[in-house]
């Protein structure tokens, strides 16, 4: 009886705590959604989420995005070969030129634009596509 | 008595039951959450949602939806927001999927005896989707239409159109003008020549008379 009891109760705290996270993770997302300039930091925790690795770079959370980091970030992570100036340099600027090239990021993009909250996730959606497609 | 009374219930429940949406959450993979007031509820295989209902999907999440015994079916892929409103009796299927953002794959396979309509709709344009699958995305600046299965007609403001199929690509950039060719960014064939194309509406023909698998897709303003 004991036992029945442990077990209902465990399995209620990881039903609630599921539930919970899956909230708060949903929520994250919308908040993000609703920034007109998303921050470093929320880049960081949508990559994370998305890739499981780490492509952080060296700036602080609250430091306005820019497409340049995003760039970096993703370059680091599909460990893109697009460009060829990018694999030599590895800058901001030919990382965005590689994302370009893998059609991750509008043609006339350029690395100090501010990013919004909408175009970090869609950024990421099209990763999880492309990551999809090649399962 | 009692019988009378018990069959007039029935009626009643069998007339107004084919009247309420069937939103059937066959699969979930990560976090999945709906909206319910102010509050995301994770959502779990089996459950059935409501009319309306808002949905969202989190990183390496996924969810496939049944909306019907027509079996019109909806994949949500990563970071997607949508908005279902479905209904279907013996006769008519009406289904308007509101794609926030993210993307989905729909699948409407072909009914002859139903009338189906079955709208796609973005900030940026709307595909009405019949007997075909289609890969839908939908960005900040872009809407991203792929033909799984079937055949896409495309449709610009002045009525003229051109038949997608085969894996093809249709793409719809935010405030592009309504050009007189929309499909000037289809990646595979030449552009077509409208001069005989016929510009009759196919969202008044039914399932039955309709071509299979045809979409319409039309420029916002």
């Amino acid at each position: 009886m004991k036992f029945f009891k442990v077990t209902v109760i465990a399995l209620t705290a990881v039903f609630i705590s599921a539930s919970l996270f899956s909230q708060s993770s949903i929520e994250k997302i919308s908040d993000i959604d609703r920034k007109v300039t998303a921050t470093y930091g929320d880049a960081v925790t949508l990559f994370k989420a998305e890739t499981k690795k780490d492509v952080s770079l060296n700036y602080k959370n609250d430091e306005p995005l820019t497409r340049g980091m995003v760039a970096l970030m993703t370059a680091k992570y599909l460990d893109l070969k697009g460009s060829f100036m990018y694999n030599i340099f590895g800058s901001q600027r030919y990382a965005v030129k590689a994302c370009i090239a893998e059609d991750l990021m509008d043609a006339d993009s350029s690395a100090n634009d501010l990013m919004s909250g909408p175009e970090l996730i869609e950024v990421l959606a099209k990763i999880a596509q492309r990551n999809g497609e090649s399962e | 008595m009692k019988k009378i009374i018990s069959l007039i219930i029935a009626i009643l429940f069998l007339g107004t039951s084919s009247l309420f949406a069937e939103i059937k959450v066959l699969k979930v993979k990560g976090t999945v959450a709906y909206k319910t007031g102010k509050d995301w509820t994770a959502v779990s295989a089996g459950m059935d949602l409501p009319e309306g209902v808002k949905i969202s999907t989190g990183a390496n999440s996924s969810a496939e939806l049944k909306l019907n015994a027509l079996n019109h079916t909806i994949t949500i892929k990563p970071y997607t927001v949508i908005q279902v409103f479905s209904r279907t009796d013996s006769k008519n299927s009406d289904t308007n999927v509101g794609l926030k953002r993210g993307n989905i794959i729909v699948r409407v396979p072909k009914d002859k005896k139903v009338k189906t309509v079955f709208k796609v709709t973005t900030p940026i344009a709307t595909s009405s989707v019949r007997g075909t699958a289609e890969d839908i995305f939908s960005g900040t600046k872009e809407m991203i239409v792929k033909v799984l299965d079937g055949e896409i007609e495309g449709s610009n403001r002045l009525g003229r159109k051109k038949n997608i199929r085969g894996r093809q690509v249709f793409h719809q950039k935010k405030g592009e003008p309504g050009s007189d060719n929309i499909l000037s960014r289809l990646r595979k064939d030449s552009i077509p020549d409208f001069e005989d194309s016929d510009t009759s509406p196919l969202d008044n023909k039914t399932g039955e008379d309709a071509k299979v698998g045809v979409s319409i897709i039309w420029y916002l303003p």
